[in-house]
């Protein structure tokens, strides 16, 4: 019933509210050592539901999870921003949101991209791709689809958006196909995006799986004012392998982090996070790179971010559990934050980005079965 | 309770337009004489030539009769009946004596209806016709007939057109949008509100049917819904589609009427013993809820399907035990679960009376709105819910923004229909209309 306790503390925490002061419930660890796990998540184990992530234009399906590191507009420094993946059509590869939603659970909507943004091919829809650049511009991912799936999928692009929320600008060309995530590293007047594609070479649902997925270094001049600007685009990685889905669109190489001159990227078609060395600054592309963990408490893994100690933590896209592994790729432990039973099998598609608090401490989770951004403290 | 009274001054509908013949459908039956008549007659003949149903459901099964006049609006407390039209209508009527002939002819037209008789032929100025008679021969089958004011009565698009707007009671507000909301401009909105509800749906639409046709010129259909129940009704609370008993709590004693559903001196005098209607258009995804283990629609819903008993407990009527925890230490009740969200201990001791129907609109193509965003030809099907209240703003919205978010129902409902309305008392007697005190007549 290990279910019944995660969900239950999640629904507690909001309702709760109002009625019942033990509002936090700890909650399960899973590991297979039966032990509690170290790293960030060895140190909590209460979960929260902070905010519905719907804006009122009815968009849906959180994908990026990322804490503003600057004050930008209505966005303040330590806000988490959280785009949506589809339209209230429920068709995915439509959404055009970016809330803003503060530490206390405040929603307000940041952008909304326009559907017939100019340079971005085949309509909008937001990705877990999100940047923040310390001159408050954000950078997000579009794959778009007129239909929900990628039979009607286009390239997309990466929009700029300026601090105001406004839709600036857009980056695309042959090597943007498909954005899905993103890591970034600011470097102040530079700044590095390590960006995973996942529709090279992916036509409709029911195309074998393709090994074309990438990771793309795009390096960008960073001016005090004004949108940033590409100064080179370079593969670094390629070979991740894809496969077109009718429910879950696209499944292919996903989260993507960054830990001393190394790329980390999350393969759930592998069941794997592989490494990329050099990320920084190799010219040629790996193929695709070295596997650091595959299987075990691994199950279909989609976001992945960093700590600050080198811990990688990624969501599980089967089985709506936390994962924490080492860089050397030993597998620390797992939380269970969103084992939904309404799903098949429990948690299956429910979790996608996620993000650490400021402090490190704590991790905040888009919630894809119920619309809202969750809290691991 | 007040007590419904009974009809003042005959029966309703004498001496009201060119058609003074005014028949019971059962006497009609039995006329002769008249083409229409004939016509009639011959319809009916072959219906009564297939005797079964009208055995099957026992005799008499369509013969009573629910009091129109006086008292509250029927359809609210009256015992359910088998099937409900819902119907929201957008006012045309340009000026306030267009809206006030239009509730004139409906109430005379509705008094008549839920008599069992046949409607007026002519109805606002201009409309000549004819009853549509498909109900010859069906009795009144209890037919009710409620009417309700959207705020589109009181204001629209920011217009005040019929001089209302300071009329309109704080408590009728605009429903807030809540997540997960997916409302359709062809199920939301509108100015009336026409709810038939009788043991027989031939009954219940015809009667919308007709009020729509006697009010072309002031009013049009902006959206519709069919309903249906437990037919007959069995004893006990009806289930839902889920398969589970939906209703159990609910404002069933005089006491929790007056505190819940009818509005007290707090209101204008005109909605004084009336109620607020809140009407959601529910699509439930039967597919994935038939894919889940009884077990897990229990934790969602918080009750046993078979008793309808709260988790934990062995009678349907037991009180909630909200504290008690399994062996290992989970709640007996998820706190996720929809009855433990929508308990009134949950939500400062309000209740509101629900009296819902199922709906059933065939199937057609959806994406769903959860993971995996399956994209597949599905049951267009679900729940009518209707829900009663003194307060909106205290009873539904209060409780649904808990629901909303948090609900695990939430998997498997999507909100795709949307109505708000005042429902004041029923019209005192032959020659008043409802809403009357409305309009200082």
């Amino acid at each position: 019933m290990l279910w019944a306790l995660a969900v239950g503390c999640l629904a507690a925490l909001v309702s709760a509210c109002a009625q019942a002061p033990a509002a936090a419930v700890p909650l399960g660890h899973r590991s297979h050592r039966e032990t509690r796990p170290a790293g960030v998540l060895g140190g909590i184990d209460r979960l929260r539901t902070l905010a519905s992530t719907t804006p009122s234009n009815g968009d849906e399906n959180p994908y990026a999870v990322l804490v503003a590191p600057v004050s930008a507009g209505v966005v303040a420094k330590g806000d988490v921003l959280v785009d949506n993946f589809n339209a209230s059509s429920n068709k995915q590869g439509t959404g055009r949101t970016i809330v803003a939603v503060s530490p206390a659970g405040k929603t307000v909507l940041f952008a909304t991209v326009p559907a017939d943004l100019a340079g971005c091919p085949g309509g909008i829809g937001l990705t877990t791709a999100m940047a923040m650049l310390s001159t408050g511009w954000v950078i997000v991912g579009s794959t778009p689809s007129s239909g929900g799936t990628t039979a009607t999928a286009g390239p997309g692009c990466l929009i700029l958006i300026s601090p105001s929320g406004k839709a600036v600008s857009t980056i695309s060309g042959p090597d943007i196909d498909g954005p899905w995530d993103m890591a970034t590293v600011d470097q102040g007047s530079t700044a590095t995006l390590l960006l995973t594609n996942t529709l090279v070479g992916v036509k409709g649902p029911g195309q074998p799986v393709v090994d074309q997925g990438d990771l793309v270094r795009i390096t960008l001049a960073v001016p005090s004012s004004g949108p940033p600007t590409v100064s080179a685009m370079t593969v670094i990685a390629t070979g991740f392998p894809e496969h077109a889905s009718a429910s879950a669109f696209v499944i292919g190489p996903t989260g993507v982090s960054y830990v001393d001159g190394t790329a980390y990227v999350a393969d759930p078609l592998a069941n794997a996070v592989v490494a990329v060395p050099h990320a920084l600054t190799r010219s040629s592309a790996a193929t695709p790179g070295r596997v650091i963990s595959r299987g075990h408490l691994l199950r279909h893994p989609l976001a992945l971010v960093a700590g600050a100690h080198g811990e990688l933590l990624l969501t599980n896209g089967l089985d709506g559990d936390i994962v924490e592994l080492s860089t050397g790729g030993r597998q620390l432990g797992e939380v269970a934050v969103d084992p939904d039973p309404s799903q098949s099998p429990p948690g299956s598609g429910d979790l996608f980005g996620l993000a650490l608090t400021p402090s490190g401490r704590s991790v905040y989770f888009a919630k894809d079965d119920t619309n809202t951004l969750g809290l691991l403290h | 309770m007040p007590q419904k009274e009974e009809p003042e001054g005959g029966a309703p509908g004498h001496g009201h337009g060119p058609w003074e013949r005014v028949f019971s459908r059962r006497r009609f039956l039995a006329a002769a004489g008249g083409t229409a008549v004939g016509a009639g007659a011959m319809a009916v003949g072959l219906r009564l030539g297939s005797a079964a149903p009208q055995t099957l459901l026992g005799t008499g099964y369509r013969d009573g009769t629910e009091p129109f006049y006086g008292g509250h609006q029927g359809g609210i407390l009256t015992p359910a009946q088998a099937s409900t039209y819902f119907a929201v209508f957008d006012l045309t009527a340009e000026r306030r004596s267009e809206l006030v002939e239009l509730l004139r002819v409906w109430t005379r037209a509705a008094a008549r209806l839920s008599s069992g008789e046949l409607a007026e032929r002519d109805g606002l100025a201009g409309v000549k016709g004819h009853d549509s008679e498909e109900v010859v021969g069906l009795g009144p089958a209890r037919l009710t007939l409620n009417f309700g004011f959207c705020p589109g009565v009181f204001e629209k698009d920011g217009h005040d057109r019929y001089g209302l707007r300071r009329h309109r009671p704080a408590a009728l507000v605009d429903l807030p949008r809540f997540p997960g909301d997916q409302l359709t401009a062809q199920k939301t909105g509108g100015d009336l509100t026409v709810q038939a509800c009788a043991d027989d749906p031939y009954v219940a639409f015809h009667a919308v049917r007709q009020l729509a046709r006697l009010g072309a010129g002031a009013s049009q259909v902006r959206w519709v819904q069919a309903g249906f129940n437990e037919t007959p009704a069995s004893t006990g609370t009806a289930r839902n589609l889920m398969g589970f008993k939906d209703g159990t709590i609910n404002p069933r004693t005089q006491p929790q009427q007056r505190a819940y559903l009818w509005v007290g001196s707090e209101g204008p005098a005109w909605m004084r013993g009336g109620t607020y209607l809140v009407a959601r258009r529910i699509r439930m995804s039967l597919e994935h809820w038939d894919s889940k283990t009884t077990a897990v629609q229990e934790q969602v819903i918080g009750r046993t399907k078979g008793s309808g008993a709260p988790l934990g407990r062995r009678g349907e009527f037991d009180a909630l035990d909200l504290s008690a925890k399994g062996p290992s230490g989970n709640p007996v009740i998820p706190v996720d679960a929809h009855v433990r969200l929508s308990a009134p201990e949950n939500n400062g001791g309000q209740m509101i009376l629900r009296r819902s129907y199922a709906y059933n609109d065939g199937a057609a193509d959806f994406a769903e709105r959860w993971p995996p965003w399956q994209q597949a030809l599905m049951y267009d099907a679900g729940h009518l819910f209707l829900a009663y209240q003194r307060d909106p703003r205290q009873g539904f919205i209060r409780i649904f923004r808990n629901l909303a978010e948090n609900d695990a129902i939430n998997q498997f409902t999507t909100h795709t229909g949307s109505a708000i309305a005042a429902l004041p008392r029923a019209a005192g007697g032959a020659g008043g209309f409802v809403g009357q005190g409305l309009f200082g007549l």
